[in-house]
């Protein structure tokens, strides 16, 4: 690595820090990047400043959003009757995709897991407690990966709300064991979605 | 079932090697540290995902090479007739007919195999980890969705024991999983120790007739009333909670249990003699062979790691039955001394030649 000079070194480790770069092709973007014309890593330099700076949470659901609530929080034919709970914005695309759900989510931003030191106060989870006492949705669906952190996850949150929501569901796990939405196909997550059971 | 072909690169003291071996008898003949037993290893772990020798798989890699690859050709009835595995930087890839497999655990039950190692002793004489390891393994091989659950249930367990560490609070999100999954593990124990006991009897009897073998599954499965599993399950956590919390683990479970093997209702771990240990693995190891061959419809393959000359006369005939059956056996051997008709490789510092 001595043989970069410091400012390229730093940007290879920055890119090694990103899911699913390894150091050898961390090293082949960074060249890739100062390569030729440069106005394309300076575009994609400002586009990763402007998204930083102007992307925040929803502040009902935490979904990503430019503005105050996201798209579908500010949406008036979604159905606020159902909450959909899912661990990352990612999720919700992949939802979406289905076209089967009408409903609104929540983002909890994670799962919870003690080996990685994420309990469930560091999720957004006393968000989604507050939230339910307060819109009173009819039915709450859960919609948390099938490995062991995502099933704990949904089994605490079940718990949590037990009394303040009529209907608690989490959806059918067609989707392979351990495998989070992203990875479900989309026939498979709408089946998911449907064939949800009662908790 | 037989494995045809094997192609081995920077596996153990291995750089470039080809077998085919004969449907029956294979003799890998060798000196001392020349490479025989590697043969055994790469085979069985193509077979099981795992080594025999040691849990790190970065040891099977050749000395200054990255990466090592093992391909088989297999022959059997139906299904999979060809496995790749590659290990590199830490990872392992299947490939099962040139297609990447999603997990390591579609390798099992593919290419059974039954081993004979000097390690075996360990069956008889080691701590209870080695017996549950021997028989996850194995009950892996026969039933693809058991080690789903064995590997949900540690999951679940370290979980909750890091938990316990980090001040504990509610553990009833785990719990739930953790019998669940604990449960599946336990009956799965339990039937196939049932019935590997029933075959493993027969077996020692005919080796060392007039004593009585048992193999008993000692777990808190035991402890759970017929058809309250759950409920009773649940009790046993609670009542273990303050337990847990001073021992900063949780005590109760499958991974606690034991196989408890006796012989004439002496505990074999702490009485047995050498020779009473080695028909004990004998008529284990023809227990499991039978029971492969009852569940997959075809006999496993049979390695043979141990020089065979060191069991007593008893035990020598009781292997032989494998030969005999139509079944494809790979055997080290340090010379030409008293072995059978068959495919001769020999093997010198790790390249092999066929005779
Ligand atoms: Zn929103």
């Amino acid at each position: 690595m001595e043989i970069y000079p410091p400012p390229l070194r730093e940007l290879i480790n920055e890119l090694k820090r990103l899911p699913g770069i390894g150091p050898r092709s961390a090293e082949r973007i960074a060249f890739h990047l100062l390569s030729g014309d440069r106005s394309a890593a300076r575009r994609l330099a400002g586009a990763v400043v402007e998204a930083v700076e102007k992307i925040g949470y929803c502040r009902r659901c935490f979904n990503f959003t430019e503005r105050d609530l996201c798209s579908i929080c500010s949406d008036p034919g979604r159905n606020g009757r159902t909450i959909c709970v899912v661990e990352q914005p990612t999720d919700i695309i992949a939802i979406e995709k289905t076209h089967g759900f009408g409903g609104l989510y929540h983002v909890i931003s994670g799962k919870i897991s003690p080996l990685d030191g994420i309990e469930s106060g560091d999720l957004k989870i006393p968000q989604l407690i507050e939230r339910v006492k307060r819109e009173k949705p009819a039915e709450i669906i859960l919609a948390t990966s099938s490995d062991v952190e995502g099933e704990a996850t949904s089994l605490f949150i079940a718990r949590e709300l037990r009394g303040h929501v009529a209907k608690i569901s989490r959806i059918a796990h067609g989707i392979p064991v351990g495998s989070s939405l992203n990875f479900a196909d989309e026939i498979t997550l709408a089946r998911a979605m449907e064939g949800r059971r009662e908790f | 079932m037989y494995i045809e072909e094997l192609n081995i690169r920077c596996f153990r003291n291995y750089g470039l090697a080809r077998l085919h071996f004969d449907r029956g008898i294979n003799y890998i003949i060798g000196g001392n540290a020349q490479g025989k037993s590697n043969l055994i290893e790469a085979i069985y772990y193509l077979s099981t995902g795992r080594s025999f020798r040691t849990n790190r798989i970065a040891n099977l890699v050749k000395w200054g090479t990255p990466a090592f690859q093992l391909k088989a050709g297999i022959t059997r009835g139906a299904g999979i007739s060809s496995i790749g595995l590659l290990y590199q930087i830490g990872r392992t890839y299947l490939t099962l007919d040139g297609r990447r497999a999603r997990r390591m655990g579609e390798l099992l039950g593919i290419l059974n195999a039954i081993i004979f190692c000097p390690e075996d002793i360990y069956i008889v004489k080691g701590s209870p980890y080695i017996r549950r390891r021997l028989v996850d393994i194995h009950i892996s091989q026969l039933s693809p969705l058991y080690l789903g659950s064995l590997v949900r249930y540690g999951r679940v367990l370290r979980q909750r024991n890091e938990a316990i560490r980090r001040g504990g609070g509610r553990l009833s999100h785990w719990d739930r999983q953790l019998v669940e999954n604990g449960l599946e593990v336990m009956r799965a124990r339990a039937r196939y120790i049932e019935r590997l006991n029933a075959l493993a009897q027969e077996a020692y009897g005919k080796i060392r007739p007039g004593e009585g073998l048992l193999m008993r599954y000692k777990s808190l499965y035991s402890d759970l009333a017929p058809g309250k599993e759950e409920r009773c399950y649940h009790d046993g956590l609670r009542s273990a909670r303050v337990h847990d919390e001073k021992m900063k683990a949780t005590a109760v479970g499958p991974h606690r249990d034991d196989i408890v093997i006796t012989i004439d209702g002496r505990d074999a771990r702490c009485f047995a003699s050498d020779g009473q240990g080695r028909s004990v693995i004998i008529a284990l190891k023809m227990a499991q062979f039978m029971l492969v061959k009852e569940v997959a419809g075809e006999a496993p393959i049979l390695l043979v790691d141990d020089p065979l000359a060191e069991l007593d006369a008893g035990g020598r005939g009781a292997v032989l039955p494998f030969f005999t059956e139509r079944v494809q056996c790979i055997i080290t051997a340090t010379g030409e001394d008293g072995l059978l008709p068959g495919k001769r490789f020999m093997v010198k510092a790790g390249s092999i030649e066929d005779v």
